[in-house]
């Protein structure tokens, strides 16, 4: 491991680059509290969205649905995205889960 | 790669796991689910070992379970047991079960190396534990020998388990006798400590969580609940929707996805937060909302030493402008009609101006206090703690609940909320602070210490009664020399602390100075240090946090560190091994003390009789821990059980040991095994006496303060030249300096590098692009970033906001290190910068 200079404290050169986690499955059951009101837009809008399933909704506004990627990023920017969407107001995460991928 | 690819019994155990997934939500949720989701009860065995843990993120305190495979944790779940979060977690929970396996784990002690030798100028290397244990105990007892106690000191964490805090202070103040401990909760909420201290007598919130259940109205006064506590936050957008007369209402300096969500907006001008209290206190009492007779039996009126500086160092004008820097503490005996008489000069009129807010909607806001039908709680995080008068704006949201006997009963609820997992029980309870003992004790308090060395079985005389170097004076004192030998550990000090490059940076590479990093992860601050010490985190080892609203809570080790990392816990006790008390401790006390002599650190402070009481016999067979194991006895019980004695039976009671491995966390005082829910209120509180209603214990009298203080302005504001206000905090997806999440390929992605949010008019005004790369210049230093005027957080004209997280762009090279002078905690949300396009900053050369 190199030491780290001050030119480069200095100069912001130090960042932690992240490497892949490698090919993996990842699954997350998600809670989506939307305004009563506007349930049907962002029902529309989540099905527009890749990986998401809805499992089930009340009519208090509440959503359960699942988000399913093989792709790493995809989960915490679609669960990002919901929580921005017009409507909802809060999004919560319930179950997670993530393995490597199993072949026969 | 395609789900094709994978055996039927993948396929099947996917199906299981997402019906899992899918159930477990719904029943969070309170929703049926259709019958065809219903199927669980035989699926194919996924052999995942479930166990409680609190989150290790915010204060929040969320209960997780979390599930292990084949020594890994590969999921998580809110846990629905947990009154916390009722099966909830925020994003930041997807993460748990990822931020021990980052790619750049660190697995071994490094030492800066030339030529086989410590040198502070080589490159890191890596070495044994012996190695580094014994280079460190030898420039330990170089600087202890040249300089003494006052030169050696750590700096600790809000994130540590209570056994790792409450050995750290044995360590320092018995061991090394030297008060020179601070938690990095200092920099977030020693303002709400100070304030419940001077307000009570006694430190964390009366009320809880449950308030939030029981509250018409919220009013949030300098937090992004949305984003920073979003599972609270869930809590009361429930509350809001099921009852509708329930409104919301946010207080800051720049719009965020908080105020989106709140019924009421009100962005005023930074620090002037001040002046909008002291209204609402003035109108209260204009329009007889004052509960008199809740005043006169359980308040005093207190009033504040004013015109008190700015906790910067000595020689600064600013500093020596100031009248009153020494009694900066001091609170004067006054009157209720001395109190009217000075919030009189708040009126409408003048605050209006003062923080851009109309005199209509100061008033709608005023109101909400004043209605004697509303139960409100009052809510704040960083807003109100990162502040140069913090302590003051504490006091003064204190004065309105107190005004209106708003308080101790459900829903009426000043409710300070926390940053850090641990930094109510771990800062706060255990007492990491360079003044402070557990159980609110204090270091300058005779009796005080008297206790400590009793229950530690120590020598008279051995504690130190002079107060530590806070943390903001800890880095400017490793700069001038004075602090020499110094113990960083589960924070990023390099990258949070304020106006780094001239402050922080200075003294790690101080030549004099021998710093140790213990990390999970190569952070800057890691990357700054002599020695880094691999350190296991969260649920690879046991550990207790205590959360925002006093709930206690335990979890069991349920992984192995990878590689040779170990807890902060075990470095402590295996360093004390190698100091003896004839090199550490003075010889006039141990001639008064001969049965003292020649033992080792850890045999005085750890064998004492009382830490090492429990047989390994106790522990639970079903998981595994290594400092126990290597030591010999249940540590994590010893410690406890000996920390317990300083609070029970005066209101910090806590519950056996054994009894956290199994309950969801207790809030304290435990008394009888009941918890407490409500403090200082009869029939709430074992505490409070039959028919006097309320009493605020912690106080001799019993009785509460109000306090008189001013609006004073910023200690920088901007100016022609630094034109705009700076405000600094957090996002959503990283938690504070990222040391974690920055980790985690997919927060990665997620918001990579820290953006300026501007105004688009600012913007305009200075002709940058949405996505211009930019320098933020202040008087101390400069960043490059990039411009966004869009997104999340929207900002008014003249002001930016620019996160802290990224490692890239250390936004604290720019801030200024103001603190409150009263609390010593960092103003992280003012100061003045300017923003220049790089590309023409690069033209002027030579700067």
């Amino acid at each position: 491991m190199q030491s780290r200079s001050r030119r480069e404290l200095i100069t912001g050169r130090i960042t932690a680059a992240p490497q892949s986690a490698g090919a993996s499955s990842h699954l997350a059951s998600l809670v989506v509290h939307a305004r009563p009101d506007e349930l049907g837009a962002v029902r529309a809008a989540l099905t527009e969205m890749r990986g998401v399933e809805i499992h089930a909704e009340s009519a208090a506004g509440k959503m359960v649905i699942t988000l399913e990627t093989a792709n790493d990023h995809e989960i915490v920017e679609s669960m990002g995205a919901i929580g921005e969407l017009p409507g909802v107001l809060s999004t919560a995460l319930v179950y997670q889960h993530s393995a490597p991928h199993e072949r026969s | 790669m395609s789900r094709t690819n994978l055996s039927d019994a993948a396929v099947s155990r996917r199906s299981f796991i997402k019906a899992q997934a899918v159930a477990a939500a719904a029943a969070v949720a309170g929703i049926d689910l259709p019958a065809k989701a219903q199927n669980l009860s035989a699926g194919p065995d996924i052999s995942l070992k479930w166990s409680k843990a609190p989150c290790r993120f915010c204060g929040t305190g969320c209960g997780v379970m979390v599930g292990v495979k084949d020594g890994r944790v590969v999921a998580t779940h809110g846990d629905m047991q947990a009154e916390v979060n009722r099966g909830l977690n925020c994003v930041k929970g997807y993460f748990l079960s990822k931020i021990m396996y980052g790619a750049d784990r660190l697995t071994q002690p490094l030492m800066r190396m030339k030529n086989g030798v410590f040198d502070k100028n080589g490159d890191f290397v890596p070495v044994s534990w012996d190695q580094a244990f014994d280079e460190m105990a030898r420039q330990w007892k170089r600087v202890l020998k040249e300089k003494g106690p006052t030169a050696v000191g750590m700096f600790g964490s809000g994130q540590w388990t209570m056994f790792e805090g409450y050995a750290a202070s044995k360590l320092m103040r018995a061991g090394f006798r030297s008060n020179n401990l601070d938690p990095n909760a200092r920099h977030c909420m020693a303002s709400a400590a100070v304030g419940f201290i001077r307000t009570f007598g006694m430190d964390e919130p009366m009320g809880c969580y449950d308030d939030m259940e029981q509250a018409d109205a919220f009013v949030l006064w300098g937090s992004n609940m949305a984003e920073m506590h979003p599972i609270l936050w869930t809590r009361i957008i429930d509350r809001r929707l099921m009852a509708p007369h329930v409104k919301i209402m946010t207080l800051s300096t720049y719009e965020h996805r908080t105020t989106d969500l709140s019924d009421a907006t009100f962005i005023f001008k930074p620090g002037t937060d001040l002046a909008i209290l002291n209204y609402i206190a003035n109108y209260l009492i204009q329009n007889n909302a004052v509960k008199r007779d809740f005043v006169e039996r359980h308040c005093n009126v207190k009033i504040a030493t004013t015109d008190i500086g700015y906790g910067l160092r000595a020689e600064h004008p600013l500093e020596q402008r100031a009248k009153n820097v020494e009694t900066a503490p001091v609170m004067k005996p006054s009157s209720f009609d001395e109190f009217a008489n000075f919030v009189s000069t708040y009126t409408a009129d003048h605050v209006a101006d003062l923080t851009g807010i109309s005199k209509d909607r100061l008033e709608a806001l005023a109101r909400v206090y004043a209605d004697p039908k509303t139960k409100v709680m009052s809510l704040w995080t960083m807003g109100v703690n990162q502040h140069v008068r913090g302590v003051w704006a504490n006091q003064l949201i204190y004065n309105l609940h107190l005004l209106t006997g708003k308080i101790s009963e459900p829903g009426n609820s000043p409710f300070s909320l926390t940053g850090q997992p641990s930094a109510c029980g771990t800062a706060r309870e255990v007492g990491c602070f360079a003044h402070r003992l557990p159980a609110d004790m204090l270091v300058t308090n005779p009796e005080h210490r008297k206790t400590a060395e009793a229950i530690w079985k120590l020598p008279p005389g051995i504690l130190p009664d002079k107060i530590g170097y806070h943390a903001v004076q800890q880095d400017r004192m490793l700069k001038d020399g004075k602090l020499n030998a110094y113990w960083i550990t589960t924070n990023n000090n390099l990258q949070t602390a304020p106006n780094t490059n001239n402050e922080t940076y200075p003294g790690y590479r101080n030549p004099q100075n021998f710093v140790v990093v213990s990390e999970a992860y190569p952070t800057v601050t890691a990357m700054a240090a002599d020695v880094i010490l691999p350190t296991a985190m969260w649920v690879e080892k046991e550990g207790a946090f205590g959360n925002a609203e006093r709930r206690t809570q335990f979890w069991h080790e349920l992984v192995k560190a990878p590689g040779q990392a170990r807890s902060d816990l075990w470095q402590f006790m295996e360093f004390s091994k190698r100091f003896t008390t004839d090199e550490v401790w003075p010889e006039d006390l141990l001639a008064k003390s001969p049965d003292y002599r020649g033992r080792s650190l850890f045999d005085v402070l750890f064998a004492n009789g009382g830490t090492n009481a429990f047989p390994l016999s106790d522990m639970d067979p079903g998981y595994d821990n290594h400092e126990s194991r290597y030591f010999g006895f249940y540590v994590q019980k010893g410690l406890f059980e000996e920390f317990a004695k300083f609070g029970n039976g005066h209101g910090h009671d806590y519950a056996p040991f054994d009894s956290y491995h199994q309950a969801r966390g207790l809030r304290w005082p435990v008394v009888n095994g009941q918890e407490t829910r409500w403090r200082y209120r009869e029939g709430m509180d074992p505490y409070v006496d039959k028919g006097s209603e309320y009493q605020f214990y912690g106080n001799a009298d019993k009785k509460a303060n109000l306090l008189a203080a001013p609006y004073e302005p910023p200690a920088e504001v901007p100016d022609q030249e630094f034109d705009l206000w700076l405000v600094t905090g957090r996002v959503l997806e990283h938690w504070h300096s990222g040391s974690m999440t920055m980790r985690v390929p997919e927060l990665y992605r997620a918001f990579t590098g820290a953006v300026l949010f501007m105004h688009p008019d600012d913007a305009q005004k200075r002709g940058l692009r949405r996505g211009q790369e930019v320098r933020v210049l202040s008087r101390r230093g400069e960043i490059r970033t990039r411009v966004e005027t869009r997104g999340r957080n929207k900002v008014p004209p003249g002001l930016v906001f620019v996160p802290f997280f990224d490692a890239s762009q250390l936004i604290n090279k720019v801030t200024l290190d103001a603190t409150d002078p009263i609390s010593k905690q960092t103003d992280f949300k003012k100061c003045a910068v300017k923003v220049l396009p790089a590309q023409e900053a690069n033209l002027g050369g030579g700067r």
